[in-house]
């Protein structure tokens, strides 16, 4: 808004050239598929807006939250350690978001977060889910199960599930769903390293999902750190529950809530960071472990959302 | 009436040619090689069918052969059933080397029947076959004339002239009865249809009466399409042979728009269409693309094809050209007043349909693999929800609302409930553990377990070579094995089904599973297996 203010009160011919200027740093961050900071405190001037032509990307970044179609741009985790991390409140609901886990048996947590962000999503916005699951998906980590899902807050009647035969479909299925601005969300279910999807693959995705604002969410299970155009790209692994309650405990307690170890390994809208939470189902809202109940260890410093080692990931570092 | 159309096709490869060495195509029946057909030349040479093949050989030394190949021959008839499709959709396997034509309403678009019957065999004749045909009011004459005849068409009313001077075989009858036929001198039809009929009947079976009404058109018989005869058809035909993709799909977009008329005056719309593409030189080819939702919009129909040929590009082998394309409405469905697209909005919209999106997916991967997760009101947990293609489900058959019920009451759906009850719950204290996993290995994986006896949690288990140990775990869950359903139940084994014991554990990373122990320790077996069914988030 200052800035934007600021332009307007300068002399013509300055204006021009911030204007200038303010519209390269624009096409700069369009073809680099991130949001300039200063373009998203200043309303976009409508010029430029216009002049950028096809380029969708830009069409949204200079818009409030919530004001086009009345759909939501962002979503809120409503848990402040997930929510701070953004530049803006809340998950970009028109990008690409990947949860991926390292070690294949670890599905359980990595479906479990990429579903409660899903349920999150699906509460905000209205349609239907295109699921997408690779057919090794299935094999390896077991298929969708209604009654479970039904019980973590997802409505099973709003999914459609898709089993492509190979790869190359898949990522076609997506980019299809990705297209239709009708859907709630795309969701898509990779098992391990795959050679087709890779950069130029998830960039696809996710200049389709900025143009047709369809969150697209994918879950790759058993990956290492395979290049990816994704906006955000959070790592899971699962993490002990706390138990429901104090006194019923002995050599076995029964099992509590859902929680898991989010690692924000990738953040280009924001700062990467990690933390702990857990999923309460109930209300269908992240909640965050609370530390005088028995956490155990190393879980302690994850109420403070440490910044992970920078390098890799500086590119999206906030300021 | 029928008009029939017979064509008499000697499945036997020939080739065309004036100097042919002599051929014959031979089957062993028995211990005898027979000779099955036989070319012109080896015919010239005074060879017969049904000679004996070592004879053939002794009395023309260059006498080529070749086994007999019934599964090719069918195939062959098959791909020729298929280019006869041009003249009308209801064509009919006759015996191992006929084809029966239904040409009832489409003669006048060949000019007729005559025009038709010369078309048919001079293109037949061209792609190499030796054809003989004609055309008759009832299929039993039709065949007559075609296989024992000269006369190619039985003008309406002449089957009694064209069949008297027919030998008896002609009508199809049993062998036996033609011997007994031709010994007390009836060798022709004609003989038969001047004699009473009650005492041929007598002495001969009632079949050959039958066969006789049948071949004048007293009885009527009904012939059996490979398919059957579409719903709406629009086809064209091409003077010159056209191979491009684009212009195929020109085509089609306009045929479309031919079908859409026809739709609606029939208020229908398409669920699955065909596309038949005829090649020049006898081939077709067909391509089959079904949608979630009646359909008739010219352009989506056209774009689900197009979707189609992209990923199959066998399907689209052009070779010299098709001369002929058709598209069909296979099956249809009730669609009452759609929206016609008419603006720039409107087709934006379009976009964001989902039935549309369904229908791209669906033609491309198979409308079978795009599915809806279906409640079912089942028993054992893995039964309880099934994945069920899309394009058969009806919107108002895929609700969650209620599911459950009394097998876990505490499944509900944080939409549905109203809001005095979700008040209600929420001031339950305690919250409801998370009681079914979010995925399902199914067939639940056997693992490695140990467990307190008789009906402990388990304590440590391997499962996929890998050791877990249990830190908490809840349950059991007793699932009795469903009484009333008997032995369905039983696994694959042939054992009866086993009361299943459920556990949610956790490991010491944060891993929550759902495991179950299968009998009741002994009671139902001395050793116990664990199986590994579900996955928690």
């Amino acid at each position: 808004m200052l800035i934007g203010a600021d332009v307007h009160q300068t002399s013509p011919k300055g204006a021009h050239q911030r204007d200038r200027l303010a519209e390269l740093r624009r096409r700069i961050a369009d073809l680099e598929g991130r949001l300039p900071l200063d373009a998203q405190l200043a309303p976009a001037p409508v010029s430029a807006a216009a002049k950028q032509g096809p380029a969708s990307l830009g069409d949204g970044q200079g818009i409030p939250d919530g004001t086009r179609d009345h759909v939501p741009l962002r979503l809120r985790l409503d848990l402040p350690v997930l929510d701070a991390v953004f530049q803006r409140e809340g998950l970009r609901l028109d990008s690409l978001h990947e949860v991926v886990g390292r070690e294949s048996r670890d599905c359980g947590a990595v479906s479990g977060f990429a579903l409660a962000l899903l349920a999150r999503v699906m509460r905000a916005r209205s349609g239907a889910v295109l699921w997408v699951s690779s057919p090794q998906a299935g094999r390896e980590n077991g298929r969708l199960y209604g009654p479970g899902l039904q019980q973590f807050g997802i409505d099973p009647a709003r999914l459609i599930v898709v089993f492509p035969r190979r790869m190359e479909e898949l990522l076609w299925g997506l980019e299809e769903g990705a297209r239709c601005s009708g859907l709630c969300a795309v969701f898509g279910e990779v098992q391990g390293v795959s050679r087709a999807l890779d950069l130029t693959a998830t960039r696809r995705l996710l200049l389709r999902a900025q143009t047709s604002r369809v969150p697209v969410i994918l879950m790759r299970n058993g990956v290492a750190d395979e290049p990816t155009a994704a906006l955000t790209r959070w790592c899971v692994t699962p993490h002990t529950s706390r138990p429901p309650d104090l006194e019923h405990r002995g050599p076995h307690e029964a099992v509590g809530r859902s929680g898991w170890r989010v690692t924000l390994t990738r953040n280009r809208d924001g700062r990467p960071g990690n933390a702990c939470v857990e999923w309460n189902h109930e209300t269908g809202q992240f909640d965050a472990p609370a530390r005088s109940l028995a956490l155990v260890s190393g879980s302690a410093g994850g109420q403070d959302l440490a910044p992970v080692e920078r390098g890799r990931t500086a590119q999206g570092w906030g300021r | 009436m029928d008009r029939i159309l017979r064509r008499l096709n000697a499945a036997a490869p020939h080739k065309a040619g004036d100097v042919e060495p002599p051929f014959a195509v031979a089957s062993r029946t028995g211990n005898v090689h027979r000779l099955v057909s036989l070319n012109r030349t080896a015919r010239a040479l005074g060879l017969k069918r049904q000679d004996n093949l070592a004879d053939a050989r002794a009395r023309v030394p260059h006498l080529l052969v070749e086994d007999v190949a019934p599964s090719q021959d069918a195939a062959l008839l098959e791909r020729l059933a298929d280019w006869c499709d041009r003249y009308t959709p209801l064509v009919a396997l006759d015996g191992t080397d006929g084809l029966l034509l239904d040409i009832t309403g489409c003669a006048h678009l060949f000019d007729g029947e005559e025009a038709l019957l010369v078309d048919a065999l001079s293109r037949l004749k061209q792609q190499g076959f030796v054809v003989q045909g004609a055309v008759a009011d009832t299929p039993v004459a039709a065949f007559a004339v075609a296989r024992f005849g000269e006369g190619r068409c039985v003008a309406s009313g002449a089957e009694r002239a064209a069949l008297s001077p027919l030998p008896i075989e002609a009508l199809r009858v049993d062998v036996d009865v033609v011997r007994a036929l031709n010994r007390v001198g009836l060798p022709t039809i004609g003989a038969l249809l001047d004699r009473p009929r009650a005492p041929l009947a007598n002495r001969f079976g009632l079949e050959l009466v039958r066969r006789l009404d049948l071949a004048l058109g007293h009885e009527k018989e009904p012939i059996s399409p490979r398919f059957a005869a579409p719903l709406v058809v629009a086809e064209r035909r091409f003077f010159e042979p056209i191979g491009l993709v684009e212009d195929v799909e020109a085509v089609v977009f306009s045929l479309a728009g031919q079908v859409r008329e026809a739709l609606e005056r029939r208020c229908e719309g398409g669920r699955a269409f065909e596309l038949a593409l005829f090649r020049v030189d006898g081939a077709v080819q067909r391509v089959v693309v079904g949608t979630s939702r009646p359909l008739r919009d010219a352009k989506r129909i056209k774009a689900l094809f197009a979707e189609k040929l992209k990923v199959d590009e066998s399907v689209l082998d052009a070779g010299y050209g098709y001369d002929l394309i058709r598209l069909a409405v296979v099956e249809a469905q009730e669609a009452t007043g759609q929206q016609l697209v008419l603006s720039e909005e409107g087709a934006a919209q379009a976009d964001a349909d989902l039935s549309g999106l369904i229908d791209r997916l669906g033609a491309r991967l198979g409308l079978d693999r795009i599915t809806r997760l279906l409640p079912m009101d089942r028993h054992l947990p893995e039964r309880q929800t099934e994945f069920v293609p899309a394009a058969l489900v009806r919107e108002d058959a895929v609700s969650w609302v209620g599911f459950g019920g009394a097998d876990f009451g505490l499944g509900r759906s944080e939409h549905e409930t109203s809001p005095s009850l979700e008040a209600a719950w929420q001031e339950l204290p305690l919250e409801l553990p998370l009681e079914r996993p979010l995925r399902l290995i199914d067939p639940a994986e056997p693992v490695d377990a140990v467990a307190m006896v008789p009906d402990g949690p388990p304590l440590r288990f391997r499962w996929r070579r890998v050791l877990y140990k249990v830190v908490r775990s809840e349950g059991p869950e007793r699932i009795a094995p469903p009484w009333w359903a008997g032995n369905i139940d039983a696994d694959v084994s042939g054992e009866r089904a086993t009361t299943r014991d459920y556990f949610r554990i956790e490991d010491e990373d944060g891993r929550r599973f759902w495991l179950y122990r299968e009998g009741l320790y002994a009671r139902e077996t001395t050793t116990p297996r664990w199986y590994l069914q579900g996955v928690f988030a």
